[in-house]
């Protein structure tokens, strides 16, 4: 097994605003999830949530997103409404972040701030 | 001579209709074949981040440019090994690579089962007949060697240098200037240090 190999590949996608990955890693941001934590939310285990990180996302505004998200966890073995429901959300606050010119960790800071507030 | 099987074939042209899959398969699938053939002609630098960083660069390179592979030159774990093989060379410090360096790229071809009279044109290159090096004197930024190894590597577009130069911004006029001063300056630079010119 090539751990480390795979291991900067996962990285890299996560960097990668263009890979699965980069949505699984804001979402597990967000959720404050761990990826052995986040596989188990997504229905599968560390190597279909490695799959799932290493493919491209679809087109959000396309008509075959859907088709094209079930696709994906076909592959990587995992939950299809699950992977669609981190895939939407991050595309919804991704296109609202590019429109009022923040980026997606301005968002998380703010979401953050809020519970916060609510907390104290 | 029966045409040559390309095992992973079928991944690429998933890759090129647009299969979001495709490019898990490529990483999962051919990566651990293109890690061990570049570790087999480098057994010194087998697991270190060096050679996964090579591996990795070179995957991620063809997800995002998979029309720059043609099929009929050899075969896709052929392709990405020298591209990975190409892109350690250049990682290597200075004493290192020159000790690599002027290894025939044959053996790389060896390793991946290429035929080795079209991928030995390839990779002679036009003008010298001998391969690429960089002399290791000669102390590149990062900017640089990648703009080598596109070069090494056949690269044409001035969008794609335009992209490792962080220039994707510019208008295309402008963008062709900059590569091209960049370029310029790149080759004088090796020339006068006495390396050859991919």
């Amino acid at each position: 097994m090539t751990t480390g190999f795979i291991e900067k590949a996962i990285a890299r996608a996560e960097g990668n605003e263009a890979f699965v990955g980069h949505a699984l890693l804001y979402w597990r941001d967000r959720e404050r999830l761990d990826r052995p934590e986040a596989a188990k939310l997504l229905g599968t285990s560390i190597s279909g949530y490695t799959k799932a990180a290493l493919c491209l996302i679809p087109p959000q505004h396309s008509a075959a997103f859907a088709a094209s998200v079930d696709r994906i966890a076909r592959h990587a073995g995992c939950d299809p409404y699950r992977l669609l429901s981190v895939l939407r959300d991050y595309g919804i606050e991704r296109a609202f972040a590019e429109k009022y010119g923040c980026s997606v960790g301005i968002l998380l800071a703010a979401r953050d701030n809020k519970e916060t507030d609510k907390e104290s | 001579m029966p045409p040559r099987q390309d095992d992973f074939i079928g991944i690429h042209d998933r890759l090129l209709a647009g299969d979001e899959t495709a490019s898990s398969s490529l990483v999962l699938e051919i990566g651990p074949r293109v890690e061990g053939v570049v570790a087999s002609r480098h057994p010194e630098w087998r697991g270190t981040d060096e050679l996964h960083d090579a591996v990795v660069d070179a995957l991620f390179d063809h997800i995002r440019y998979p029309r720059k592979f043609n099929q009929s030159k050899g075969t896709l774990l052929a392709y990405l090994s020298m591209a990975a093989n190409r892109d350690l060379l250049n990682r290597m410090p200075a004493a290192s690579r020159r000790m690599n360096i002027m290894v025939p790229l044959e053996e790389v071809v060896e390793l991946a089962d290429l035929p080795r009279n079209v991928l030995m044109k390839d990779d002679e290159g036009e003008d010298s007949g001998r391969p690429p090096s960089l002399p290791p004197e000669l102390e590149l930024d990062e900017k640089e060697l990648k703009v080598f190894r596109l070069m090494g590597q056949g690269e044409r577009s001035t969008e794609v240098f335009a992209d490792a130069l962080g220039l994707g911004d510019l208008p295309l006029s402008e963008m062709r200037k900059e590569v091209k001063r960049f370029k310029d300056r790149l080759k004088k630079r090796i020339e006068r240090s006495g390396g050859t010119l991919p």
